[in-house]
């Protein structure tokens, strides 16, 4: 085996270019492809890392405002009760003093329908009492005889025979007046009652100012009343029983 | 050819120089290298396919070589880097008919053992300066310096003569088989011829990083 010094000094520097080859079109160029491809990711990465804090600072941001939000939704649900009870308070008070209004105003209506129907009331309590006494006092004669008379006079005959048995089964007559009747007066009383009755018993004469006027005969077991206070007693009953059929 | 085929294959003379098949060869290889690295780089644009396919080559590269150094392998990357590419295409080359792998003649791995040996002494010298680094050959211990001066011109040797033997004998073994066999028995020999060449690539290029790692002493990267 020889060595050819030639080719041996030729591949030396053939290996030596291509060493300058593969360093000039290959090893530079894919370093700064791989500086850059580094530099980009570290770009990205730095990229990705703002963005990250740009979302973390979104995220505080959005969770700030979510806080707030919450206050104030807290707020104004708080606002809303109290506006809501204030209105409530309100329309209470309202509604209570339209009720204290109705309610004066019922019992002033009240007030004044009872007064009215007092005074109604009272127009007509005054309206039969005239009434009254224009009925107790419309036939009534002022004269105790001519009062006596008259009475005898309206009785029946049935009624005069009853007084008659009456007056027979023994008993007197009192004559019951509102004044003192004078001597004259009493033997025209006894006089008309004789006409009337027969013979007389002893007549006794009584005062009495609660009859009002007119005179009251009271027999043993009877009376015939021609007094006022009669009258209006009967005019009383007659209304009330009236009254009770209207 | 002559009568010894460990003889160069003298193809023409430029005046005293000859141009041998090797070195012919050498140059084919040389331009298809630059005519692809030029167009592959041209095409490459930022994070293109073909840009990350050079990015794994060179990363690759540099990754196995900061493993065996135990440091920034960038210094070191275009002479060994380089050693394994142009070792693999040359190895390669026998796969083309009439072509003959500059590495199966002496002369080649003759050339890369003695740019490996001025390298090692290159790098050990920039790395810890001409004292400290000619007194690592009296490490451990002083009575073995002949040894570690004898290890030097061995070990390139050796490095010469194992690549130069492999693909040598890979092309005898070739030319008897195709003698003896006929045209398409090599075809297995030749995909067998592949894989041997790119491991006596790799076996070559690992090596010199370890003479050069053993100049330059371990550094974390």
């Amino acid at each position: 085996m020889e060595i050819d010094w030639w080719t041996l000094a030729i591949q030396t520097v053939n290996f030596l270019v291509v060493v300058w080859l593969l360093s000039r079109f290959l090893d530079r160029p894919v370093q700064r492809m791989i500086a850059a491809r580094e530099a980009a990711d570290r770009a990205a990465a730095e990229d990705a890392e703002g963005k990250a804090d740009e979302a973390e600072r979104l995220r505080a941001d959005y969770e700030r405002k979510l806080a707030a939000f919450d206050e104030q939704m807290d707020s104004r649900e708080t606002e809303l009760h109290e506006g809501m009870q204030r209105e409530r308070e309100q329309t209470l008070s309202d509604a209570s003093q339209e009720a204290e209004r109705l309610r004066a105003a019922a019992q002033a209506e009240i007030e004044e329908t009872r007064s009215r129907a007092l005074t109604a009331l009272r127009d007509e309590i005054v309206a039969l009492a005239r009434d009254l006494a224009e009925t107790a006092l419309s036939d009534a004669p002022a004269d105790p005889l001519a009062c006596l008379q008259a009475e005898l006079a309206r009785q029946e005959e049935a009624d005069l025979a009853r007084m008659r048995r009456d007056l027979s089964s023994g008993g007197g007559l009192t004559l019951v007046t509102v004044m003192a009747l004078s001597e004259d007066m009493r033997e025209r009383m006894c006089a008309a009652l004789g006409a009337a009755l027969g013979d007389v018993p002893a007549l006794s004469f009584e005062l009495d100012p609660g009859i009002l006027g007119g005179l009251r005969l009271r027999l043993p077991h009877g009376e015939l009343d021609a007094s006022v206070a009669g009258r209006l007693e009967a005019a009383a009953r007659a209304m009330a029983g009236g009254d009770d059929d209207a | 050819m002559d009568g010894s085929p460990l003889s160069p294959d003298i193809l023409v003379w430029i005046g005293p120089v000859p141009i041998s098949r090797a070195v012919v060869t050498t140059w084919v290889i040389m331009g298809v290298l630059a005519a692809v690295l030029t167009a592959t780089l041209r095409l490459a644009r930022p994070g293109s396919g073909l840009a990350t396919a050079l990015e794994i080559l060179v990363t690759t590269l540099s990754g196995q070589i900061r493993v065996i150094l135990g440091r920034d392998p960038r210094p070191f990357l275009p002479l060994l880097g380089s050693l394994f590419i142009f070792i693999v295409l040359a190895n390669l080359a026998a796969v083309f008919p009439g072509a003959t792998p500059p590495t199966a003649h002496v002369e080649t791995p003759a050339a890369l053992a003695l740019i490996v040996f001025l390298s090692v002494h290159f790098y050990g010298i920039q790395a810890k300066g001409l004292r400290g680094y000619l007194r690592h050959y009296l490490e451990p211990n002083p009575f073995l310096l002949p040894l570690n001066v004898l290890s030097e011109p061995t070990r390139t040797f050796s490095l010469m003569i194992r690549l130069f033997g492999n693909m040598m004998s890979h092309e005898f073994v070739i030319a008897i088989v195709v003698f003896l066999a006929g045209l398409l028995l090599p075809i297995p020999f030749l995909l067998l011829g592949v894989l041997i060449g790119i491991i006596q690539a790799y076996i070559f290029t690992v090596l010199a990083t370890v003479y050069i790692g053993a100049a330059v002493g371990a550094v974390d990267a």
